[in-house]
């Protein structure tokens, strides 16, 4: 038997030095160990769980301090990283309108048949940018988490976090007569899609560190 | 010689691991303080007391080998610096003059 694995891999994803991890992770699987004996293992697993949880919500209040210069970084890289996508996104766009508009003709001349370009609605332009907001967010999560060698969640969080003020500012460009909808759900999508990328970008790098058959936790 | 003011949690963590000799790590630490306290602390929140008080020069810590009961990983021990019992005598030699102003002003 031992303390519950997601757990000890959570709590390990929010500290940010590996000493203090190794230290905090011992002390609770001791006490997961003398609680097991007098209360059952799922009396102890289920203390262990709340610890964690307690000790999240600790860490990351105290760890934001000293993160701010970081987090600021990170504000400015998701600024910059959402208009550069969606400048070589828009401009993927127009060349391959451009493409077939080349090959297709524009009407007129030589009997060639005038493609029926319509104007594509704001709606559908605005759900297009909401999808390319989900993969730049999940992208930036997951190798966020996949890369943080410490504590991969809180700057999962603090990336998610910055995205807020980013997406606000950003609809100072979009263009008029976007929907309603769009001010609204953007920064939404980008927390939820860096969050989601995060979580698999953490859970990756744990499964390359799964702990041995033999019982032992200690972390390299 | 510098000035230390204490939050309530952290000068109960240095007098527990002035007490507790061989048992001052995190795990006898955060019950020795909760019971104290009357409060069930986190070992998120010891640690990181913890941590800023070794930072400030109040504490030191050695690591003891691995322990088989804590997953194969090693028990980190406390214990006062030169200036943590510094700052705790301070401390209590506060509490003791407060206590006697308090006494004086009701009598």
């Amino acid at each position: 038997m031992r303390p519950p694995w997601l757990a000890e891999r959570l709590l390990d994803s929010f500290i940010e030095n590996p000493e203090m991890s190794e230290d905090m992770l011992g002390d609770l699987t001791e006490e997961w160990h003398q609680r097991s004996e007098s209360q059952g293992p799922r009396a102890a697993s289920w203390w262990y769980r709340k610890q964690v949880a307690r000790s999240v919500v600790h860490l990351l209040r105290s760890g934001c301090g000293p993160a701010l210069t970081p987090a600021l970084f990170g504000a400015a890289l998701a600024a910059a990283l959402p208009l550069l996508l969606f400048t070589g996104w828009a401009g993927l766009m127009t060349s391959i309108a451009d493409l077939g508009m080349g090959m297709f003709g524009n009407g007129g001349g030589d009997g060639g048949e005038t493609l029926p370009l319509t104007r594509t609605a704001p709606a559908v332009w605005a759900a297009r940018a909401l999808i390319a907001s989900f993969v730049c967010g999940f992208v930036g999560g997951f190798l966020l988490g996949l890369l943080s060698r410490v504590a991969g969640m809180v700057r999962v969080t603090l990336l998610a976090a910055s995205w807020v003020p980013c997406a606000l500012a950003l609809q100072i460009f979009a263009a008029e007569g976007w929907p309603e909808w769009y001010g609204g759900t953007l920064p939404v999508v980008l927390v939820l899609s860096t969050f989601a990328g995060g979580i698999g970008g953490v859970a990756m790098r744990w499964s390359g560190r799964r702990p041995s058959a033999h019982g032992g936790t200690r972390m390299l | 010689m510098k000035k230390h003011s204490f939050g309530s949690l952290e000068l109960t963590v240095l007098n527990a691991v002035a007490r507790l000799g061989e048992e001052a790590y995190g795990l006898g630490i955060r019950r020795d303080v909760s019971e104290l306290l009357g409060h069930d602390y986190s070992v998120g929140a010891i640690y990181t007391t913890l941590a800023r008080l070794e930072e400030q020069g109040l504490l030191r810590s050695s690591t003891t080998a691995p322990l088989p009961m804590r997953g194969g990983r090693s028990r980190r021990q406390f214990r006062l610096s030169p200036a943590g019992r510094r700052a705790l005598h301070e401390a209590e030699r506060l509490a003791v003059r407060m206590l006697q102003l308090n006494e004086a002003g009701l009598a």
